[in-house]
């Protein structure tokens, strides 16, 4: 009798543990779902528009799937996606990049982050862009082109970064918790760009001139947030990284550009394989190639306890990629020129981006926490906090720079 | 102390670090070592207080014994009472736990009720059981913790642990409290095992070098997450810990393993569950006149009162049903009710076990 209460008893509790209804109602097979690999968040009046999109082979059809939907929250916008969308059931446990429009990081972020932090199936970590002058839904629909679309060319983005060293992706928790700490912070900016690429052969004239030409034409496309249509024709469109979106109280206040970006790179300690081109006595532009870098930064306290200034001085270190002439690296004087403008164009990128911190008044590069680092008694007994000081801080800047190797070529 | 290690495990977890990290900032990572001297006072305490037990005696045996036939049920009563709660809280915090991780809108009461059974069945069979299942599943657990410990120090930015001042160490020391109350209930609800632990009863030494060992371990759990991300967002977080599982990727190739490790700690759960249903029946049974000492009775047998045995289970779940109906109210039960409630009451029982005792021998 009591085996087979006991039996009975287990096998009442069978049904629970067999994945279909009671608490496992989230259960799927894999070949029904549609992976999402990036969302696009977007603003729209009284709510808010999110894009979906998955990566090639992520879902039934081989094609990459992107999704948009509105709702007043992003749970009930992704609601939305879920049960109007012709596609299987959607997986996002695997979203890797969040996307925001530049009108959603200018009406404030807030909410986004709120919901990265409480939502179970979002890594906290997870790296956040905005799209410079237009929608995420915008780039993710008409990024890239056939099985590369905007998930692709994010996993291709973020190889390349990888490969040049320190990158500079901030993902939301460090988000937040520069808010918290500093109440403000960088969010890498990426643009809606012409895609490098060679026209198809049908298009080419045929000779090896007017190849390189469109080469030429095409790479200058790149760096361009205007091709027009003649992008169009070549290679569709693409998303590049391109600064750093500034953001204060939740809101994106303005950019810093790709130049300008290497200084901030500088001031972080995150400094990345990156180009500078300067000129050489002669006006010939040599393009030097940043290898390493970084900077300490120094409080300067008045006598009263206050601060009154900082003291930043970085150190560069790059060698010669390409130049336009060549160029004697053996003469000292030579080199030394070229060294000098180095450590000119470095110390005004990262002028140009303290600058701005102080225009803003917005410490985006967490300066304070390197001040308090350094001082933190008299950090904290500062009669005002840093963000007041900061527009009124006077501003030392020093560069040491040298060249490493001119890369196998003894000019 | 396989044991004492494993269900440490649940309210580890549950409480750190964002429980105090609001207290403490990014000092909150000296809190576990700041607690270090009133272990050692409570660990002396505990060791004298356990020298005095006879072979195969228990904390309720010798509250009966100390403070004789009427005090000392009136305390077993309080005893099982606040054993029901604590294990009611428990099933609660456990259920919350599978909720906010892995099952978003799901019914807390299906959770608390399941391993409210399963603790049940442990609590109906013999202690020395439990010990041995907490042997089985230390390694496990404890792998698990330093695997992700290990991958989660590739992501610690140390700006978020220093500088540390001066002025941090009153917050320090009033977070402490929360290691304190972790460390010293699991010491006490051990000793209801009447010699089953390792080297216990009375043994100090050994007494000190686990509490040191469970300092490193949860200074480094709190390195790791306060480190990764920063005091000001770990204070925020439900369970910090569980979202570190959740970011950390292997190898570039494995991710999202935060279910796996979230369902292992249902071990800890379980065997703190079924610890405290098992201690709270014992000391029912005792203040009922009952020996309840297991005598290798069959599990459904319910003879010599062990029908309080799935009564205790079932006011348990009850507790843990009705305590916290909502995410807020658990909070503050997680928070501030009960550690507030255990360390009064672990440290206020020792300290009255002993001044009796000493009162008793006195000319």
């Amino acid at each position: 009798m009591k085996k087979l209460l006991s039996v009975l008893l287990i096998l009442s509790f069978l049904p629970s543990f067999s994945g279909c209804g009671s608490i496992y109602t989230n259960y799927r097979e894999i070949e029904q779902l549609l992976v999402i690999q990036t969302m696009g968040l977007d603003y729209i009046p009284g709510g808010v528009r999110i894009s979906l999109a998955s990566a090639a082979g992520s879902g039934p059809e081989s094609e990459p799937v992107c999704l948009s939907s509105a709702g007043v929250s992003i749970t009930a916008a992704m609601e939305r996606a879920q049960n109007y969308s012709n596609e299987d059931d959607l997986f996002f446990a695997h979203i890797n990049t969040v996307i925001l429009g530049e009108e959603a990081a200018r009406q404030g972020i807030d909410s986004y982050l709120s919901f990265i932090c409480r939502s179970p199936h979002i890594r906290i970590d997870m790296p956040l862009f905005i799209v410079k002058d237009t929608t995420a839904e915008e780039l993710m629909s008409s990024a890239g082109r056939n099985q590369n679309r905007i998930s692709e060319i994010m996993n291709t983005l973020y190889d390349n970064l990888e490969r040049q060293g320190e990158n500079c992706i901030f993902g939301a928790n460090e988000v937040i918790r520069n808010f918290e700490r500093y109440g403000s912070s960088l969010i890498c900016a990426i643009e809606y760009a012409d895609a490098a690429e060679i026209p198809s052969a049908s298009e080419n004239s045929g000779t090896a001139e007017n190849g390189a030409k469109n080469q030429q034409a095409g790479n200058q496309r790149a760096g361009s947030s205007s091709g027009g249509e003649s992008g169009q024709k070549s290679g569709g469109k693409t998303a590049a990284i391109n600064g750093y979106g500034v953001l204060k109280a939740g809101r994106l206040l303005s950019y810093i550009d790709a130049e300008d970006a290497v200084g901030v790179g500088f001031l972080l300690n995150r400094v990345g394989v990156d180009e500078i081109i300067v000129e050489d006595q002669a006006g010939s532009k040599v393009t030097l190639e940043i290898s390493q870098g970084g900077s300490q930064i120094r409080p300067l306290w008045a006598e009263d306890g206050s601060l009154h200034g900082l003291d930043v001085s970085a150190e560069v270190s790059a060698s010669v990629a390409d130049m336009e002439k060549s160029g004697n690296l053996d003469s000292p004087e030579y080199s030394d020129y070229i060294t000098s403008r180095l450590e000119a164009a470095v110390s005004s990128r990262i002028s140009a981006v303290l600058r701005l911190s102080q225009k803003l008044s917005a410490d985006f590069l967490g300066l304070a926490g390197r001040i308090e680092t350094q001082a933190p008694e008299k950090f904290r007994a500062m009669a005002e906090s840093f963000e007041q000081c900061l527009p009124d801080l006077e501003l030392r800047i020093s560069v040491s720079g040298e060249l490493s190797h001119s890369n196998d070529i003894k000019d | 102390m396989a044991l004492c290690t494993v269900i440490l495990m649940a309210p580890a977890l549950r409480l750190f670090p964002s429980g105090y990290t609001a207290l403490a900032g990014r000092a909150a990572w000296l809190s576990a070592p700041a607690a270090i001297p009133l272990m050692l006072l409570y660990i002396w305490l505990i060791s004298r207080l356990m020298d005095k037990m006879k072979e195969n005696e228990g904390l309720a045996e010798l509250t009966l014994r100390i403070l004789g036939k009427k005090a000392g049920k009136a305390v077993l009563l309080l005893i099982s009472a606040w054993l029901l709660l604590f294990g009611g809280f428990v099933l609660r915090s456990g259920a919350d736990r599978l909720i906010t991780t892995i099952f978003p809108d799901s019914d807390p009461a299906v959770f608390t009720a399941v391993m409210g059974f399963i603790g049940l069945v442990a609590a109906l069979g013999p202690a020395r059981s439990l010990v041995r299942i907490a042997k089985l599943v230390r390694p496990v657990v404890l792998s698990v913790l330093s695997l992700v410990l290990v991958f989660a120090f590739f992501s610690i930015d140390f700006t978020n642990l220093l500088p540390v001042v001066a002025q941090d160490a009153g917050p320090v020391f009033q977070a402490s409290m929360t290691v304190t109350e972790i460390i010293a209930v699991m010491l006490f609800l051990s000793c209801f095992l009447g010699g089953l632990t390792d080297k216990a009863p009375g043994c100090f030494r050994a007494y000190c070098v686990w509490m040191l060992l469970m300092v490193l371990l949860l200074t480094l759990l709190d390195m790791a997450i306060v480190g990764t991300f920063g005091a000001e967002l770990t204070s925020r977080l439900t369970r910090p810990f569980f979202s570190l599982v959740r970011n950390l990727v292997f190898f570039k190739s494995l991710e999202r393993m935060e279910a796996l490790v979230v369902a292992l700690w249902i071990f800890p759960d379980f065997l703190l569950v079924s610890l405290v249903l098992f201690s709270a029946q014992h000391t029912l049974r005792l203040l009922m006149g009952e020996s309840p000492a297991f005598r290798g009775e069959p599990l459904l047998n319910i003879s010599r009162k062990r029908w309080l045995v799935p009564v205790c289970a079932a006011v348990s779940v009850t507790c843990g049903i009705l305590i916290a109906p909502n995410h807020i109210s658990l909070d503050f039960w997680s928070e501030k009710l009960i550690p507030l409630i255990n360390l009064l009451f672990v440290f206020s029982l020792v300290c009255l076990l002993l001044l009796v005792d000493r009162l008793k021998k006195r000319p």
